[in-house]
């Protein structure tokens, strides 16, 4: 009987829509989920993805599952009336919620094992290179561990809710508040999943590995510094916080249950309850019945209508307990949003200023996903408002029409929108005023309101719309989720486009300093484009509003039919407006067809590589930047050079590919040869040919647009606010254009293209490579504009309205050529004779102290102890800030563009340190590394550049704060590094020969450094470093070798095999303090120490670690209480020789220790650091 | 005048509600009688508006609703047979609101209006209470004060006295009189009593047919003679059912009294009775279930 029941309640689960759409999900995510996490060593099947995709759909899905079959399902009885029936067959209460409950949880499980099943097959749609052998238990260990607990407490959170209210909302409400519950918790507990959350720390996630209800982060917490060969192969073992995080969770499902059935009456409820009457008032007499006079076709009576039901859907919703729940969220979600991001800053910790800018941003995140089911799910409340509380027949029989009821309930939709983003910028205003910032910029708040506003209308619009198809509400929301959907198929198959990503909303990101929006002309035409689609629907719900149970349709009139065209027009026009402008002005091309190109310029051009070519020495540039029309104009000519020792006949100038570009090249006495026309190579003929030595020129004209509709290039691009661009990249360029060349391992294979990884450095032929210029420039620009670029400003006029700027190198430099144009204001100051200057915009000023300061002690630091420093000024130029993926800036001969929100606007009041330091140290310090000496691209380039940024960082920091002062970033970088190596894809390598992996550059780097510089003393390292320089100068290229050679030059042979362990080999360190006895004799201490040392070398070839004897010297510390991280605390050090694994060592000190602790700056890398530590009992 | 001709209507799952109905309704009240399942509401929801019929017509003063429902609905008063209300609003709101919807603009008026209907109906006291927590009866009062706001010509009510106490009913009935003078008023009921009070014209409908229509009292005289009665105990009913035309049986005090509808007298002890409109009900179902 009860199997027939479960059977029975099974079956109808299959019955609705809801299932399907819910199977149709999991095959399309099963589907995916190996398809782009392989590579060669990570085998798509590995048992991480496995995990990590399983753990992915059960935090992102399970709960919508549950919730929305429990909707469409569990009701039913309810529903249909039959509840009577039921409650009086002979089924037991016990029976009864099991059987009900069993339903639910079977019908969610069977979704979760199509997902794994799907993930089986699809196994067999990948490349056979890049899957590993099958292993059935990896997948039982997500089903059994992961997927079976989360369905249970879901289930039980969604049944408990549903057999104790009876009502849908409940349920809707509660899947949503779960799921918004996750997210939330997920920011605190740092959940790896959430775009921004920070490494864990070592110490593990502790309480938020338990209280993560899905187990997410306890295998995070596990899995964190897995090697790829780990993850191949690795399940998270059943102990610890994943144990207890899973038996806490499972005891609470069962809890939850065990509520339902103590709480769950087995009678139908009985609802009308007593209402109690006033004291009698004085009854106004009783006339008899009089009709009243009505007018139901005027404008006044539409009008009286419109307001009459907005006020009352109004009212009803956000008097609501629902509307209250979700607002609190919203707040919350917005309050730690905000304070985690605002405080953590962009890197290093340092906090921003909370601009109204930036808080917009991290505002319109939310409200495009969250927002959008809040919109969705009012929009279907509203839609079927009067059927669920069963007023419809009572309201559809009056003289209401169609077209009145929907744009009534769009109004309350549009209206609710807006009043969840008041509430969200109200909650930013307060947070602005909590910090004591009070510029909150109301006017920027209102474009939140068009921004996010016209997406929740629209989406709310193409609801309404689908309703219609719905038989009820469950489905009616499903389709609503079905629209927000479909954009992550779309995106995955590459087909999203502006046009066919219904409400397109971009992530807005504002910049303060030119006060707009990138692509904010696009979105306009976006908008239009899309709301006129959604006006044409309009006319569609309007026709066919259902009323009663009728299914005929209203009659179009007039008027409408007129609306409709003007919408369907407006469609067309403005589609065909962005289409011109997406696709025809710029080539919207995908990703895919992007690389496919550079592959097959590879292929094509790759053998001109080494093509004789002569050598650019003398630019000569009119740049003309035209903001308003986000444009610029090059003009001028090239003076070039045979600088080989045959003469040149041929010349083979490339021009890089960009939109819009508009291009004219003209060579002195040479004649056009060929011209492809697509990749723009052209081929010219020289009428005699270049003999070495001798010098020509070439003319060029360059004129490129950079519109609102066109990609962004964070390092290309003109706005009426502020525009920055390298025009290196756009000049004409001889021979072969090696930036085209892909570096990502698996395209490579993909488009058939050999391996082309950085080659190993070698001793034996050294590099020379002069090719540095002297430029001269003139640029121009609108009157209230300042124009920058490298070299010294010789003089500016005024001209026809327009501002130029003519500057100059007086000596050779790079080949780079950044232009920046803005409305800047100019900080000046003269240190040595060195004019420094900050170019920022009006607004963000209040660095400029501090970034003096630190480019003072910089360049005294670098001419005393490196090279002198050979420009007559240095500049730091504000870059505008327009996405979320730009870098931080870039240096350049004697100047450093800095972006807005990374280098500018860094809240560092109250501190005692100067916070610009580092960042202003490092960039200047490129003038050097990087600068000076320019090193020959092949592996271990980074060690001449990055790595010797971090060092003078580093170095700065202790002079002026002391020694310890860098720990904080010492810890912080080595756990970036020891988690971030896991994601990398090949083995390893170490910095003499790594290539472009910014994580070993500048993480490992100042680890390297650090431990250097501890090992051999700052003279030395300074010391060798001014030899790098005396020695290898451009136009030398040196390579990482020649710099180790310095190192080994002036250190103590003993120290080599360390410098070679820090260097040239990935060592790892495990150091362990087994035991620690203290003996006390006429008041000094003895402390015998008990420790073990492993250490532990990659094998580049295999991938594998070996162990090699320790032999060195490490730091063991005595503090007086728990370690401090800069040591203040520390009352005694000393170095102990380790030459075993096992050491035992005696020391001595006038205090007693509390705490003993092993190489506690962390000059060797020790994965695991719980057991360096020892207390003293 | 309320014309309809041929109205048919079958359900997507195949249940005929009406089949080939043809009724005139004048001014006045007009009782449309049936048991549950007729097919009364069938009707009265596509006179509404709220469906569409399958086949047929209806005209409003000679003019076509199906193609023009919004001439129904701008002098409709509707009382379904089950409604609901909008959440925690009062009885006063909501009927403003509703009033709003019906076209009654003038605040003045609309105030009259609403607080006579709300005295009418007795619910004055409890105007300022949210409707939801109204119980049975209060709510169906309430429906009824809905249904007359604003100027109505024609009042479609749809059992409407389910569910009230005997006074309640009585309230009921005087109010939809006071109102019935120039307009029409269809009132659905399966209570028999609701009709012979209220109304002078009627139709009788089962299973989706109008099996008669006319004035009630000129259907009681078609009877007179024809209807006798007999108290008989439990175990003789079968016999009778089973020899003759048993229209009804009722339970008076333990013993059962059958309605037999015949032309001469059928068997000794049963006595001639002046027929009611009651037995017009029961004798009429009884010739459909008869013919199918």
């Amino acid at each position: 009987m009860i199997k027939r029941l479960i059977k029975f309640e099974l079956l109808y689960y299959i019955k609705q829509v809801v299932f399907w759409l819910a199977f149709a999900f999991a095959i399309f995510f099963g589907s995916l989920v190996f398809t782009n996490s392989s590579e060669i060593l990570y085998y798509a099947n590995s048992s991480f993805s496995i995990i990590d995709a399983i753990f992915k759909f059960s935090t992102m899905s399970t709960i919508f599952i549950v919730g929305f079959f429990a909707a469409s399902s569990i009701l039913r009885d309810r529903a249909h009336d039959l509840e009577a029936i039921i409650y009086s067959t002979p089924i037991d209460k016990f029976q009864y919620l099991s059987i009900k409950f069993s339903g639910l949880f079977l019908a969610a499980l069977f979704i979760h094992v199509i997902v794994i099943a799907t993930m089986m097959i699809s196994v067999f749609t990948i490349e056979p290179q890049l899957v590993g052998p099958f292993h059935l238990g990896d997948y039982l260990y997500g089903l059994v561990l992961i997927f079976i607990p989360n369905i249970l407490l879901c289930s039980s959170i969604v049944f408990s809710t549903a057999m104790l209210t009876k009502k849908l909302m409940p349920i809707y409400i509660v899947t949503i508040f779960v799921f918004i519950a996750y997210i939330a918790a997920s920011m605190i507990g740092n959940s790896p999943l959430m775009a921004m959350s920070t490494p864990f720390t070592q110490q593990g996630g502790g309480i938020s590995s338990i209280l993560d209800p899905y187990g997410i982060i306890a295998f995070f917490e596990q899995s964190s510094f897995w090697s790829v060969e780990d993850k191949n192969v690795l399940l998270p073992v059943l102990k610890g916080t994943f144990l207890y995080n899973r038996l806490t969770w499972l005891t609470i499902s069962i809890s939850i249950f065990v509520f339902t059935y103590s709480r769950f009456s087995f009678k139908i409820k009985n609802k009308t309850s007593k209402i109690e009457l006033n004291d009698k008032e004085v009854l106004p007499a009783r006339d008899s019945y009089k009709a009243t006079s009505v007018v139901n076709i005027s404008d006044k009576f539409n009008l009286k209508v419109f307001f009459s039901k907005l006020k009352i859907e109004y009212l009803t919703v956000v008097k609501g307990l629902y509307f209250f729940i979700i607002i609190s969220l919203i707040v919350t979600l917005n309050l730690i949003t905000l304070g985690e991001q605002i405080s953590r800053g962009p890197i290093d910790e340092s906090p921003f200023y909370p601009l109204t800018s930036l808080i917009l941003e991290l505002l319109q995140d939310p409200l495009s996903k969250i927002g959008l089911l809040i919109s969705i799910f009012y929009a279907v409340e509203l839609y079927w408002n009067e059927r669920i509380n069963r007023i419809y027949e009572i309201v559809d029989s009056t003289p209401v029409r169609n077209s009145l009821f929907y744009i009534t309930k769009l109004s309350t939709l549009s209206l609710i929108s807006f009043t969840v983003i008041l509430i969200s910028c109200l909650t930013a205003i307060l947070f602005q005023f909590s910090l004591g910032y009070f510029d909150v910029k109301p006017l920027l708040y209102f474009r939140l309101f068009y921004y996010s506003g016209s997406l929740l209308i629209l989406m709310g619009g193409v609801t309404f719309f689908l309703q219609r198809f719905a038989p009820n509400k469950a489905t009616g929301l499903a389709f609503g989720v079905l629209v927000i959907a479909y954009p992550i198929l779309f995106r995955y198959l590459e087909w999203a486009h502006p046009l066919n990503i219904f409400a397109y909303n971009p992530k807005f990101i504002f910049s303060d300093m030119t006060n707009s929006v990138f692509h904010e002309e696009a979105y306009d035409w976006i908008t239009v484009y899309w709301a006129s689609f959604v006006g044409i629907l309009s006319i569609f719900t309007i026709k066919y509003w259902k009323r009663g149970n009728s299914k005929t349709s209203e009659k179009l009139t007039k008027p409408m039919i007129i609306i409709g065209l003007t919408f369907l027009f407006i469609f067309i026009g403005s589609g065909a407006y962005n289409y011109y402008h997406y696709n025809i002005l710029n080539e919207s091309n995908t990703k895919d067809e992007r690389v496919a190109y550079k592959a097959y310029y590879e292929k094509e051009y790759s053998k001109y590589r080494d093509f004789s070519q002569p050598t650019i020495t003398y630019i000569n540039v009119n740049v003309d930047i035209y903001p308003d029309q986000r444009r610029y104009v090059a003009k001028g000519n090239f003076v070039f050079q045979n600088k080989t020792v045959k003469p040149i006949d041929t010349l083979m100038i490339s021009i890089q590919k960009v939109n819009s570009l508009v291009y004219n090249v003209n060579v002195k006495n040479a004649s056009l040869e060929s011209k492809n026309e697509k990749d723009q190579v052209l081929w010219y003929k020289l009428h005699s040919p270049l003999q070495p030595g001798e010098s020509s020129t070439l003319d060029y004209t360059i004129d490129i647009t950079r519109s609102a509709f066109s990609r962004l290039d964070g390092e290309n691009y003109v706005t009426s606010g502020g525009s920055y661009f390298e025009l290196e990249d756009y000049l004409p360029f001889f021979g072969y254009l090696d930036t085209y060349e892909l570096n990502n391992k698996s395209s490579r294979i993909k488009h058939g293209l050999p391996e082309n990884s950085f080659s190993d450095p070698q001793n034996a032929v050294p590099l020379t490579t002069d090719n540095w210029i002297y430029f001269d420039t003139r640029i121009s620009t609108t009157e209230d504009q300042t124009a920058i670029t490298v070299g010294n400003l010789e003089r500016e006029e005024l001209k026809d309205g327009r501002r130029y700027f003519y500057y100059k190198t007086d000596q050779k430099i790079s080949r780079t050529f950044p232009i920046m144009s803005s409305k800047y204001s100019v900080a000046t100051t003269l240190h040595n004779d060195v004019e420094l200057k900050i170019y920022h915009s009006p607004y963000h000023d209040k660095d400029n102290e501090r970034m003096f300061s630190a480019l003072k002690n910089g360049i005294d630091y670098f001419n005393e102890n490196f090279a002198p420093y050979t420009f007559k000024d240095f500049k730091i130029v504000e870059l505008p800030y327009f996405s979320s993926e730009q870098s931080f800036g870039a240096a350049f001969p004697g100047m450093y563009g800095g972006v807005e929100n990374r280098f500018f606007n860094l809240n560092h009041e109250g501190e005692l340190r100067n916070q610009s330091l580092r960042g202003v140290i490092h960039e200047f310090s490129h003038q050097y590394w990087g600068g000076y000496i320019n090193p020959n691209g092949i592996g271990g380039y980074s060690m001449l550049t990055e790595v010797l940024a971090k060092y003078s960082e580093l170095v700065l920091q202790e002079k002026l704060y002391g020694k310890y002062s860098n720990n904080k970033r010492l810890n912080q970088a080595l756990e970036i590094y020891l988690r971030n190596r896991t994601h990398g894809t090949n083995t390893e390598k170490p910095l003499t020969t790594v290539g472009f992996e910014p994580t070993i550059s500048y993480m490992k780097g100042l680890h390297s450094m650090t431990a250097l510089r501890e090992l051999i003393g700052e003279e030395k390292v300074n010391l060798a470093l001014r030899n790098l320089l005396a020695k290898h100068r451009h136009p030398k290229r040196p390579t990482s070798l020649d710099l180790l050679n310095e190192y080994y030059l002036v250190s103590d042979s003993v120290h080599h095999p360390i410098i070679a362990d820090l260097f040239t080999r990935v060592v790892f360190h495990d150091f362990k303090l087994d035991s620690a006895n203290v003996t006390e004799s006429n008041n000094t201490f003895i402390t015998d120490v008990n420790i073990t040392a492993l250490k532990y070398i990659l094998d580049e070839e295999t991938n594998t670690e070996f162990t090699e004897t320790i032999n060195d010297s490490i730091e063991v510390a005595f503090y007086s209480g728990f370690p401090e991280e800069e040591n203040q605390n520390m009352i005694m050090l000393k170095k102990v020789k380790l030459a075993n694994e096992n050491t035992r060592v005696s020391i001595t000190s006038d205090y007693k220790p509390k705490f003993i602790k092993i190489d506690p700056n962390r000059y060797r890398i020790d994965r695991s650091l719980e057991d360096n530590l020892i207390e003293v009992e | 005048m309320l014309t309809i001709r041929n109205l048919s209507k079958t359900y997507e799952n195949g249940v005929q509600a009406l089949k080939s109905v043809t009724i005139d309704i004048d001014t006045g009240i007009f009782g449309l009688l049936g048991p549950n399942g007729a097919g009364k509401s069938t009707l009265m929801k596509t006179i509404a508006a709220l469906q569409e019929p399958t086949h047929g017509q209806i005209y409003f003063d000679n003019k076509d609703i199906l193609q023009n429902p919004n001439i129904v609905r701008s002098c409709l008063g509707y009382l379904p047979q089950e409604f609901g209300v909008y959440p925690k609003i009062s009885a006063y709101d909501l009927l403003d609101h509703i009033a709003i919807l019906k076209g009654v603009l003038n605040n003045s008026d609309r105030k009259k209006q609403i607080n006579d209907l709300l005295l009418q109906t007795n619910l004055f006291d409890v105007r300022k209470k949210s409707v939801s927590s109204y119980s049975g009866g209060m709510k169906q009062r309430f429906g009824i004060a809905q249904a007359l706001l604003g100027n109505p010509q024609l009042i479609i009510v749809d059992e409407p006295t389910a569910g009230l106490d005997p006074e309640e009913r009585n309230r009921f009935h005087n109010l939809l009189s006071e109102i019935s003078e120039n307009i029409i008023v269809i009132l659905s009921t399966h209570i028999v009593e609701d009709v012979s009070q209220l109304c002078p014209n009627m139709a009788i409908i089962a299973n989706g047919k109008v099996r008669t229509t006319g004035r009630p009292s000129e259907l009681i005289e078609e009877l007179n003679g024809s209807i006798w009665r007999k108290l008989v105990a439990k175990d003789q009913i079968e016999h009778y059912i089973n020899k003759h035309n048993v229209i009804s049986t009722r339970l008076i005090a333990g013993k059962t009294q059958l309605t037999i509808l015949s032309d001469i007298q059928p068997e000794l002890g049963f006595e001639p009775v002046q027929p009611d409109l009651e037995d017009v009900y029961f004798s009429t179902l009884s010739q459909q279930s008869a013919a199918n």
